[in-house]
């Protein structure tokens, strides 16, 4: 065997690990998931059939707006509390010390367990609505809403500690020299999180809100239990088409255009950051 | 010893008196190792219960999440005390095990499990199969005896033959909160429950129909009262429709009617998503009249996560209910045994206990609840006269779906 063939069949070798568990874990699924998706229950061969009931129902349709919204919501929701949350944590040692505590309590609390901690204070007689009745104030539906109000509080709920972990930390590497100098020439705490910290945490920033995007986008248990009767996100459509009626093409449909929606908001997510930078730089 | 035994069986088996037939053959299609054809309710336990020890063992399976702790804490102790047979207890999701037992059959290989618990839905694929032993065990049970016979033998409108014994009986209702309802001014009919629904908004708790049982139970009561035309209601019963054929009867003029009630009173009800879903919002106070499952809500007030003041009635049009059932697989490991367990699981006994432990009734006829039970736990259960008088059978599943379909792309998304 030559050098370079001896070359070669190492540098695969080194690589089998990374690309090997790659192609094993995550290729050969996804190619599974869009080669079912152009099948249809019950005949044998490619068909476009699932794909045109897919979108030529408006239960689906619906379910699909209704799983975006409950992936962006969230998201913003988080990323407005956890912002400022992990500026305030870099201000001195003991807003460190006291929001570092504060904010990891939600992180070992299970989805599931959100779920119902909002489903029994927030419900129609839940706890919240008891304790304000003898007030005369009447709680606003939160639980069951058509806009799914009590989903986005729980999954916000679920999510700002995995945010504020992602963005303390990219703002905690930010050397405080800069920070510092920033302040020296006369910038405010306002100006050296909008110059300086926020375009220097921009990578953690991103990271966060992309875990968080794709974790509210597939969530099945929270919007099952605190969401509305109509419309339904696609990830209880998917559950209920792959266990209950046994509709496996239509759930790879599904899968399929909720993986292909969550990488067109994220490229439209950098476009807009991108766009932001840019006109940043620009006006110097 | 074995001779003698061998001999004592071969003995009682000549002398059967009333035989049971194979049901929809003249021959059985299973071979358990002993003479069925000779077999009968009188000598059964003289026959059945030396060759069930024998085998010493029986594999049981059990669809459901909820009957797990009855079964595992009472019923299979029971048994095995009773009988000092082995119980092997498998769970599981159904649709699973229903390939598995079909795949078996077809490869030539025992039954996984010696005697079966599933769901009514899955008769009609198993007894497709082949794979249900066609014994008419109300006849050859002894403890079938005092079953009703046209629930014993018709299951979601096929004829069996008493191949699928009805182990458990649910009925769909409607609970209410005596605290907010006093049970002398509760809706006792769709139209008055409407006019209730609309003039007391968001007290009326519907589950959806396609969120849970109690709701689409709901919904067939309101379309075997509101579907008069006779051609219409021939579908209720149309055991082998199709999906596009339920398709088309849900878009069509004979559910008209059904829809339009509900869209009467849709902006004046809670929709959940569940039957559990309903339940809270009653224990909470937040709803007073919700839609339910009997076995249900007799459980969730049993464990006081109802108030003792919620009652259940059934409608004077009628509500559904349905059930699910035992069988005996072709080619089990543990046949006498399987029997056994089978017929141990029918007895007045253990039925009475099912009722009064988890509020799941029984095709039994000797069993009233007013005779056993304590006036606190009959209060807890719809009225025996109108169980009596209104319980209906449901519609084929494949309809019900495709109405609660319907039901979601057309009522429910405003």
């Amino acid at each position: 065997m030559s050098g370079s063939k001896v070359k070669t069949a190492t540098l695969l070798l080194c690589l089998l690990p990374g690309v090997g568990y790659l192609l094993a874990l995550f290729g050969l699924p996804l190619v599974r998931v869009l080669s079912g998706s152009f099948t249809e229950r019950g005949s044998e061969g490619p068909t476009l059939a699932t794909w045109a009931e897919l979108f030529g129902n408006p239960v689906y349709m619906d379910g699909l707006w209704f799983s975006l919204w409950l992936g962006i919501a969230p998201t913003i929701v988080s990323l407005c509390i956890s912002l400022p949350l992990s500026a305030l944590m870099q201000a001195n040692e003991t807003s460190r010390k006291l929001f570092g505590t504060l904010y990891k309590i939600p992180l070992v609390v299970p989805g599931i367990v959100a779920g119902f901690l909002v489903l029994v204070i927030l419900d129609r007689g839940g706890m919240a609505g008891r304790l304000l009745a003898p007030l005369g104030v009447t709680m606003p539906r939160l639980v069951r809403d058509d806009w799914g109000a009590g989903a986005i509080i729980a999954l916000s709920w679920k999510t700002v500690p995995f945010m504020t972990l992602i963005i303390a930390g990219s703002m905690a590497a930010i050397s405080k020299d800069v920070l510092s100098a920033a302040r020296t020439l006369g910038a405010n705490h306002l100006t050296v999180l909008r110059r300086i910290q926020l375009p220097l945490a921009q990578p953690g920033v991103t990271a966060a809100v992309l875990l968080s995007f794709i974790g509210s986008l597939g969530s099945y248990v929270i919007p099952s239990l605190l969401g509305p009767s109509y419309p339904l996100p696609l990830s209880v459509h998917m559950f209920s088409e792959g266990f209950q009626q046994g509709n496996w093409p239509m759930v790879y449909a599904m899968g399929t255009l909720l993986s292909a929606m969550a990488i067109a908001v994220l490229l439209a997510y950098y476009a807009i950051i991108g766009s932001l930078s840019r006109n940043d730089t620009a006006r110097g | 010893m074995k001779a003698l035994v061998t001999a004592s069986i071969a003995i009682l088996l000549s002398t059967a008196a009333y035989a049971v037939e194979p049901t929809g053959s003249d021959k059985f299609n299973t071979d358990p190792g002993f003479d069925l054809g000779t077999l009968s309710a009188d000598n059964f336990y003289d026959v059945i219960v030396p060759l069930a020890k024998k085998e010493g063992t029986v594999t049981f399976y059990d669809f459901t999440d909820s009957f797990g702790p009855l079964f595992n804490d009472r019923f299979i102790p029971e048994f095995e005390a009773k009988y000092g047979i082995k119980v092997e207890y498998v769970r599981g999701e159904d649709k699973a095990a229903n390939q598995q037992l079909i795949a078996a059959h077809n490869s030539g290989a025992k039954a996984p499990a010696d005697a079966y618990f599933v769901s009514s839905g899955s008769l009609p694929l198993l007894g497709g199969e082949g794979v249900v032993a066609n014994v008419p065990l109300h006849k050859l049970l002894p403890s079938g005896a005092a079953l009703d016979p046209a629930i014993a033998t018709v299951t979601s409108g096929i004829d069996h033959g008493g191949t699928f014994l009805p182990f458990h009986r649910n009925q769909t209702g409607i609970i209410f909160d005596t605290r907010t309802v006093p049970a002398d001014t509760v809706p006792t009919n769709l139209d008055s429950l409407a006019a209730w629904a609309k003039a007391n908004p968001g007290k009326f708790v519907v589950t959806s129909p396609a969120g849970g049982g109690s709701g689409s139970g709901l919904m067939q009561a309101i379309a075997f009262a509101k579907v008069t035309d006779a051609a219409c209601r021939e579908t209720f019963v149309q055991w082998n429709i199709t999906k596009t054929e339920a398709d088309a009867f849900a878009a069509g003029d004979c559910m008209a009617p059904v829809w339009d009630y509900y869209k009467d009173i849709l902006s004046s009800i809670e929709v959940t998503n569940g039957n559990s879903d309903t339940l809270n919002l009653i224990a909470n106070g937040a709803g007073a009249i919700g839609t339910a499952w009997e076995d249900m809500a007799y459980d969730f007030t049993g464990r006081g996560l109802l108030p003792p003041t919620v009652r259940q009635q059934l409608l004077e049009e009628g509500q559904v209910g349905g059930g699910d059932g035992l069988f005996l697989p072709v080619n089990g490991s543990n046949p006498a045994a399987g029997l056994l367990m089978l017929d141990f699981l029918m007895s007045k006994e253990v039925q009475l206990e099912k009722l009064s432990a988890v509020g799941s009734r029984s095709a039994r006829t000797d069993i009233d609840p007013a005779q056993s039970f304590t006036p606190e736990q009959v209060a807890r259960l719809i009225p025996t006269e109108q169980f009596k008088e209104r319980a209906l059978a449901r519609m084929p599943a494949v309809l019900n779906d495709q109405l609660a379909a319907y039901f979601t792309a057309n009522v429910l998304r405003k």
